[in-house]
């Protein structure tokens, strides 16, 4: 297996806040990596640095082995699902994937033709003539994955991909990138429904307040706490233990 | 997708795109698909055939008014027979209403993150994306300029010749050029060096100040000019009008026409080094715009603050519990939307600047001003402006959390209505008579305090009357629907409600004693007003 990814280095500073401090980790092809961490532990940013939306941060990040900072044509080959997608929402479904699809440079017809495809494997292309604002969440998201991996990349970047996202639909997803991942794709998985990455990923990274306290299988991983649940080694090591006296405290206001 | 006569225009430029290692492909495809956006800005709820043809039928009657505007600068340079103040006149209104379409239309354009977030994730280079935003800008102004200066081209022609029209159009775009790139650098220099809430609240404070500023300056300019003499009017050159880019614009035709002294030539060279400069300078700093952009999409955190004063006045005001209640919502919301305060504000700005334009005017018309005694009545407009903003009051950039009304089975809207209509009084209508107040006292001395106090409380009084006309659940719509007037009958019923307490007042003034019963009537009226016309059962 060949490293993809590696971050050196990486720090990132919004005003006097560190988001990221001294981040470094690698990543193989055809890994699944499960990158965990509580709101605001810095995952978004780390994916966004790594697709150049973010630049003025200290360190270096290499993709296929090229720096990145002030590159593009890396972007051919990776994709990314962000949690919330920004669209343009009068465009029609159909108008958006060959816009997208044009980006890429795979050509209208082609990611019209993969995108409607994908569509009725999610059961949304009845509505590829829809303007996107008059979609539902979920079927936004699905749009989104599907805009995400069209140009058939060999990394992807999903940042909590699943939100508003039917039972169903997920079932198909978790499946898909199983096969993925047989056919050699990466999959970089960011989020914080642990239930999801403990079941997917090969090998996680646990982000907190900006630091990576955690890199290694799951295996691994598992075996740090006795009771073997992700949630219980994330909950040790984000150092939160009192969620019970916490719903009880909402309780007590929600009957008062 | 459409093919648009703009890229058709832009595609003889391809080889020069392509020399500056541009991705003319990609350059168009974005560009593509943002004039098919704008086409579709106005908000469809549903696409269907009614609604599109709405759409159109918006489009068209914003295109009139800007022709309605273009013919009347070209009747009026038509006039002019100086070639450099003809285009001092042209320049100056053109400057004006592009700035002030561009601020209120196009600002969401150069402070776009969502680009961003959709392009800059794909194998585009920055640079493109700086460029297709600049072009796109600049072809949402061309399509301006059609309407605005065509007419004026027209003009100049009629009293010049065919020579005028390729001079003309390439100093429309030099013109836009540098429209487009002061707003940029000024949104530049706020994005460089404020954060958070503080630097969304001066972008919308700018965006405020120039539409308001634009509004009030062309104004006051246009009654400046003294028709009479405008045929004989020449230009006497000052060397502080190399400063002045308003007059530089005249030296192309003043050379082509008469032959040129040496300024001219200095003007016409800064025509074209102004902005080409600036727009390198621009496209070096672009990469830069594009990540401090990002600091809008950043958290950010108000320092929180108390309005002790609102607080104090939503207690006394408010007996009921529900309307002051709705009295300290409506306030925080008039504070913090700022698409809405961006609407709000100039519209209000008229309201402050017409009473005393009539004045203004009446002082710039040569005679000597003698005051009528009936000046009063053009305060009248305040109540006539107040209309626009109970028009607005119902849409919100944050419409979608209006939901709370229905989901919550909430009944009591005439308790609602009438706090949102004290914050509305509190707000905007009391800090209105009062700044009209004080300016007809300056001019006038005392003598219409009695009648400004009348005023004040015919406003109180009329407030549920236009409320019973304008108002539905406030914050309810979105607020990009606002520009869809369709509500003329309205308008209509509120300036009749206005002219009614105008004229009675008026006759108030001729009864002996009528002032003051008509205070008192007034005064009797206010509470059964609020009562009884409050809209909501």
């Amino acid at each position: 297996m060949s490293e993809v990814l590696r971050l050196e280095h990486v720090s990132k500073s919004f005003g006097s806040k560190d988001v990221l401090k001294d981040i470094n980790f690698s990543v193989n092809s055809g890994e699944i990596i499960g990158y965990i961490g509580s709101n605001g532990a810095g995952k978004t940013t780390t994916i966004k640095i790594i697709l150049g939306l973010i630049d003025d941060y200290q360190g270096d990040v290499f993709i296929f082995g090229e720096k990145v900072k002030g590159q593009f044509e890396y972007k051919k080959r990776i994709g990314y699902v962000p949690e919330v997608s920004d669209m343009y929402d009068n465009l029609t479904a159909y108008e958006y994937l060959s816009f997208i699809g044009m980006l890429y440079g795979i050509g209208e017809d082609k990611a019209v033709k993969k995108g409607k495809e994908m569509m009725s494997v999610f059961g949304i292309d009845d509505a590829i003539n829809g303007r996107i604002h008059t979609f539902s969440k979920g079927m936004r998201q699905k749009l989104s994955i599907i805009t995400g991996m069209i140009h058939n990349p060999d990394i992807l970047f999903l940042d909590e991909p699943l939100g508003g996202i039917d039972a169903n639909s997920v079932l198909v997803f978790k499946e898909v990138l199983k096969n993925l991942k047989k056919e050699g794709k990466t999959i970089f998985y960011s989020s914080h429904i642990l239930e999801v990455v403990e079941k997917l990923s090969d090998r996680i990274l646990l982000i907190n307040e900006g630091e990576i306290v955690i890199d290694g299988t799951v295996a691994d991983v598992m075996s740090m706490q006795s009771d073997s649940s992700l949630e219980s080694i994330f909950n040790y090591v984000t150092g939160f233990h009192d969620y019970e006296m916490l719903a009880k405290k909402y309780t007590d206001v929600f009957m008062s | 997708m459409n093919e648009f006569l703009s890229l058709k225009i832009l595609d003889s430029f391809k080889r020069i795109f392509e020399g500056f290692c541009i991705d003319y492909k990609l350059l168009r495809i974005i560009l593509k698909t943002k004039l098919i956006l704008d086409s579709r800005r106005a908000p469809v709820i549903n696409t269907n055939q009614k609604k599109k043809d709405e759409e159109k039928v918006s489009l068209l009657k914003g295109y009139f008014m800007h022709l309605l505007f273009g013919a009347f600068l070209a009747f009026f340079i038509y006039f002019i027979k100086d070639e450099m103040i003809r285009m001092m006149y042209f320049s100056g209104a053109f400057f004006f209403m592009t700035t002030m379409y561009l601020i209120s239309d196009f600002s969401f354009v150069l402070l776009d993150t969502k680009d961003k977030n959709i392009l800059l994730t794909k194998p585009v280079n920055s640079r493109t994306v700086s460029l297709a935003k600049v072009l796109h800008i600049l072809i949402y102004m061309f399509r301006l300029n059609t309407f605005i200066a065509g007419p004026s081209l027209i003009a100049l022609v009629m009293s010049n010749d065919l020579f005028v029209i390729p001079i003309f159009l390439v100093e429309i775009l030099l013109m836009d050029l540098l429209i487009f790139l002061v707003t940029a650098f000024i949104y530049l220099l706020v994005l460089r060096f404020f954060d958070g809430e503080l630097l969304r609240n001066i972008i919308n404070f700018i965006q405020i100040l120039l539409t308001i500023l634009v509004t009030v300056g062309y104004q006051i300019a246009i009654r400046m000019i003294d028709f009479t003499s405008l045929r004989n009017m020449e230009y006497t050159f000052n060397s502080r009008h190399f400063l002045n880019p308003i007059l530089w614009f005249g030296a192309p035709f003043e050379i082509f026409y008469h032959g040129g002294e040496s300024y001219l030539y200095v003007f016409t060279a800064l025509i074209i080094i102004v902005p080409l400069v600036s727009f390198i300078v621009y496209l070096s700093l672009s990469k830069k715009m594009e990540s401090l952009l990002l600091k809008l999409e950043g958290e950010g955190k108000e320092r929180p603050s108390i309005h002790w004063i609102e607080k104090i006045v939503g207690f006394i005001i408010n007996p009921n519990e529900i309307s002051k209640q709705s009295f300290n919502f409506a306030n925080a919301m008039f504070r913090s939307d700022r698409s809405l305060k961006l609407k709000i504000y100039p519209a209000l700005s008229s309201g402050i600047l017409l009473p005393i334009l009539m004045i203004f005017n009446m002082r710039m018309g040569g005679r000597e001003f003698k005051p009528s005694g009936y000046e009063y009545l053009y305060l009248y407009f305040n109540l006539l402006i107040f209309s626009s903003v109970f028009y607005l009051v119902k849409y919100s950039s944050a419409w979608k959390g209006s939901y709370v009304f229905i989901s919550s089975g909430f009944k009591d809207y005439k308790n609602l209505y009438r706090g949102l209509m004290r914050s509305m009084a509190y707000r905007f209508f009391i800090p209105l008579i009062i700044l009209n107040g004080v300016v007809f006292t300056l001019i006038f001395k005392f003598r219409f305090v009695e009648d400004i106090v009348i005023l004040f409380l015919a406003g109180i009084a009329i407030l549920p009357l236009i409320g019973k006309i304008y108002l539905e659940i406030p914050f309810s719509k979105p607020i990009e629907e606002s520009n869809q007037r369709d509500s003329f009958d309205k308008f209509l019923l509120s300036f009749a409600i206005v002219a009614i307490f105008a004229i009675v007042h008026f006759y108030s003034n001729i009864i002996p004693m009528g002032k003051w019963i008509y205070l008192s009537v007034l005064a009797v009226g206010i509470p059964i007003s609020w009562k009884f016309a409050t809209p909501g059962e």
